[in-house]
């Protein structure tokens, strides 16, 4: 066999980027507030539309988690033209999808549709918005679904672990400490009437915005959010902003006992910062070389070097006030506590000594790079606009965004490391076997260690 | 009802086979100045041998670990390092590699596949060997034996097809099969089945073909073909079990889940294009029949059906997740009521319509982006030949009548057709025997 590296030529240079913008967008307000943003992607012939309703479980009443969730399920559920399952025959007749959701920041009913049936699409749309049915029926199944919904999350693993950590950053009584979609209790025992009500309250033109994105050649889209959604009526809403507050004095390990499981679910981190952080670019890069993308220190140390797991990320979660920051992996039973120790250490050694110019050049040509490849689609497109909604940041953002990357220096980015990362003070939360990874995590002294279990197979959750 | 609403542009693409047998196919769109590479192999977890399942897909692990003029790592810092993303994937059939970035990054992304075709051996080692190794065992814990319901895949290929068919074990494989792989089997594994002409690499995208061309001859050019490609194995069997198969399952699940599955007519045929419309009726959208007869009437929280197309054969599985309260007998049941109403209960004009718009909008929504395109198209020339029914898949699907979803389905749902597992929570007792803390 003739010597291989001989098959192969040296690796190639690349020739120069080329330009690309972010589709130009137009912002209209009609009479009663109510907001249209448009961007045309030529080409495209699958359409998407937004219309996102600033309002979310972050403007729930405290006994009331779950209710905003509830409004978006049964939003779609049926009409007043449209009573029952007719309305979503009518939706997918037409090749559509329609549904809502919601999060901590925003509701939102989506609409994806090929373009030549965007207008009748959208007459359904307005229709599920303007005049939801809102049956008591549909309700109470709902309301059934979303508690077999949350065993079923107290059962996996991810979401298990998701639970315990948010319980365990941020006080009791803090919004974020629940899920943005209600927890068992709270679902339980919401009055159905409660839907409406927090709907109609939230839910007002100059609250909403739709964006749309496809190929709008010719489409006369403010025309038609004129005739739709025109004539509602409605003022801004008075808003709470729920209250968070950080729950983690020192470093502590809480372990969620999961019999015989072949893996420990873990999630490491503490509380964040809000959106609104100046340090928005240090912060992206910074947690893209820590974790943020597949060659991170996280990813080498954890999966390449040793082998403790199939991937591991971290991440800022991105809202109003401050999300959690978080490193998440599922590892080996038998290993749980080295890889909790690697990863800690990982923090500690960015925290306190930062990263290189080599690591920093790599996630800025990632976070540049990427950013045709991220807006490929009509449906990315409307979402980079619904960030700007959601989040209020100016028209010029996405105009903006790489030169804003390019910008940022390795000081910045090892501030960012040693200002927001705090190694000590660490919720180390592990969904896995209690009787097997107990004695090794208080050996290691990451901090005290408590033990939870939950009730058996089929119980409502309690923790 | 009109066929197809929406008029959208065929699809062009260029098709050739290099001297050393790679198929390459090229297909020019510039909307975006971005473009994907996708690199087919014709060799899945249907080509491995008895006692070495798991190999193609911990094999695929292998060729991010360094080749000639790579070192572990390089794979992921090149294309990252220029905004663009990669992975791979493996299946019964295939394993497919796959990268898109900004345009100028073509030269490097070919460069990147052609290393490692031609210059893998070259970097294989014990000490990536045993660390992808851990890697792997631990996407089956996270994905299978950690997960409620996780390992109903595998009981579902395991009760449809019998010891020793190809399609009998799942793609990840068994851990004493992933313990025992050995440097020597991953060679032969990659001698055998990794040459030019075993492979379809598609380029899709704003890029100057004539360039591209260039290029591809510049990088794969020299790699030899292998005269000796194993063939395909056979997998077709007939849509009869010898008789119902059933499992039930303790596990560590909350509510009790149903998974009735089926053998069903092969991936490439007129039949399994009527079993993807069959399923669009029965699940696709809060409209089809599943979520209105089990999740509307509280039978179940989550209900679904799908078919995994395969040469050979496919198999068709429903799932379903009781609702509170509803016990795993009355949900088979009722789930076996709704699909055999596809046999005695004629699809209506109204249904039809639907789930043809669904289709249509999935298909749409495909064909949007370079990367599903360029897997689509050499999924096309690998296992079908043509890449061309790309532009054919949607006029096929909107002119199944419902005299055929009717008669596939009693060819298809029968007794003896079926394996049926079932996932039930642990009971108490169990739980009580663990060892103290």
């Amino acid at each position: 066999m003739m010597a291989t590296s001989t098959l192969v030529a040296k690796r190639p240079t690349n020739g120069a980027p080329k330009d690309w913008d972010f589709p130009g967008f137009t912002r209209t307000r009609l009479d009663n507030g109510f907001q249209v943003m448009s961007a045309h992607a030529p080409g495209r012939y699958m359409g998407t539309a937004k219309l996102i309703i600033e309002a979310g479980a972050s403007n729930e009443e405290g006994d009331q988690g779950g209710v905003a969730y509830l409004a978006a399920r049964a939003l779609t559920e049926g009409t007043g033209r449209h009573k029952g399952g007719t309305f979503v025959q009518a939706v997918e007749r037409l090749g559509a999808v329609i549904f809502a959701s919601c999060g901590y920041d925003s509701f939102t009913v989506e609409l994806h549709v090929p373009l030549d049936r965007m207008e009748p699409a959208l007459d359904l749309l307005a229709e599920a918005v303007l005049d939801p049915e809102f049956s008591g029926k549909d309700i109470d199944r709902l309301k059934l679904e979303r508690m077999g919904g949350i065993m079923q999350e107290y059962s996996q693993p991810t979401s298990r672990a998701e639970i315990a950590f948010r319980k365990s950053i941020y006080s009791e009584d803090s919004l974020y400490a629940r899920s943005p979609m209600g927890d068992y209790a709270s679902v339980m025992n919401l009055a159905k009437g409660k839907v409406r009500k927090y709907y109609e309250r939230f839910a007002t033109p100059p609250a909403s915005t739709l964006v749309v994105s496809g190929d709008l050649d010719g489409f006369p889209l403010v025309k038609i959010a004129e005739k739709l959604f025109g004539r509602w009526k409605g003022k801004e809403p008075e808003r709470s902003t729920g209250h968070n507050a950080d729950a983690v004095k020192r470093s502590f390990v809480l372990l969620v006992h999961r019999e015989e499981a072949e893996q420990s679910q873990i999630e490491i981190g503490h509380v964040g910062v809000p959106r609104s952080n100046p340090d928005f670019f240090p912060l992206l890069l910074m947690n893209g070389a820590l974790g943020g993308t597949i060659d991170s220190r996280l990813s080498r140390k954890l999966r390449e070097e040793k082998g403790f797991t199939y991937g591991v990320r971290s991440g800022f979660v991105q809202r109003r006030q401050a999300g959690p920051f978080h490193v998440t992996t599922a590892v080996d039973t038998k290993v749980t506590t080295e890889a909790i120790g690697e990863a800690i250490e990982v923090i500690r050694s960015a925290s306190a000594d930062g990263f290189t110019q080599a690591e920093l050049d790599i996630v800025k040509g990632f976070y540049v790079g990427i950013f045709p490849l991220q807006f490929e689609t009509p449906d990315a497109i409307a979402d980079g606009l619904g960030t700007l909604v959601t989040h209020r940041l100016p028209d010029d953002y996405w105009a903006t965004y790489r030169h804003n990357v390019e910008s940022v220096t390795l000081d910045q980015v090892n501030e960012a490391a040693s200002k927001y990362l705090r190694p000590d003070h660490l919720a180390i939360v592990a969904v896995g076997d209690a009787d097997e990874v107990k004695d090794g995590l208080l050996e290691a002294n990451f901090g005290p260690v408590a033990v939870i279990e939950d009730p058996e197979a089929g119980q409502p959750p309690i923790h | 009802m009109s066929a197809i609403a929406t008029a959208y542009p065929k699809i062009e693409f260029t098709d050739e086979k290099l001297k050393n047998g790679l198929r390459l196919i090229m297909s020019v769109e510039r909307l975006v100045p971005i473009v994907a590479v996708n690199l087919w192999y014709s060799v899945g977890s249907r080509n491995e041998a008895p006692g070495k399942t798991g190999l193609a897909h911990l094999f695929e692990h292998m060729m991010f670990e360094g080749s000639a003029h790579l070192k572990k790592g390089d794979h992921f810092k090149h294309v990252q390092s220029m905004g663009g993303q990669n992975n791979a994937s493996t299946s019964a059939v295939r394993t497919n590699y796959f990268e898109w970035a900004p345009s100028h990054g073509l030269e490097t992304m070919l460069w990147l596949e052609a290393d490692r075709m031609g210059g893998l051996l070259e970097a294989l080692n014990q000490e990536t060997l045993d660390n992808q190794r851990d890697v792997v065992k631990n996407e089956r814990r996270q994905t299978s034996e950690n997960q409620p319901y996780g390992t109903w895949i595998e009981e579902t290929t395991n009760n449809l097809f019998a010891e020793g068919h190809p399609y009998h074990h799942t793609v990840i494989g068994s851990m004493d099969d992933l313990d025992a792989a050995s440097l020597k089997d991953v060679k032969a594994f990659f001698s055998s089945h990794y040459a030019p002409n075993n492979a379809v690499l598609s380029i899709v995208g704003d890029f100057d073909p004539k360039q591209a061309r260039e290029w591809v001859v510049k990088y794969f050019g020299k790699i030899p073909a292998n005269k000796k490609i194993p063939p395909t194995p056979d997998t077709e069997v007939p849509f009869d079990l010898g008789g119902e198969a059933r499992k039930s399952i303790r596990d560590r699940v909350p509510a009790p889940g149903v998974f009735i599955s089926y053998r069903s007519p092969a991936d490439g045929t007129r039949e399994n294009d009527v079993m993807t419309v069959a399923g669009a009726v029965l699940s696709v959208g809060f409209g089809s029949r599943m979520y209105q007869r089990l999740v509307r009437e509280q039978y179940a929280i989550q209900a679904q059906f799908f078919t995994n197309a395969q040469p050979g054969v496919s198999w068709s599985a429903a799932f379903g997740v009781a609702a509170p309260g509803i016990f795993n007998e009355v949900l088979e049941t009722e789930m076996l009521k709704v699909i055999d109403s596809l046999k005695t209960e004629p699809v209506t004009d109204e249904e039809l319509a639907r789930a043809k718009a669904q289709l249509e909008s999935q298909i749409i929504a495909r064909f949007s982006t370079v990367a599903s395109r360029a897997d689509s198209l050499s999924e096309n020339a690998s296992l079908f030949g043509d890449p061309g029914r790309v532009n054919d898949q949607l006029s096929e699907l909107m002119s199944i009548t419902p005299e055929e979803i009717s008669k596939v389905a009693s060819e298809v749902f029968t007794k003896e057709n079926r394996a049926v597992i079932t996932y039930l929570p642990k009971p108490a007792e169990v739980k009580d025997k663990r060892k103290g803390r």
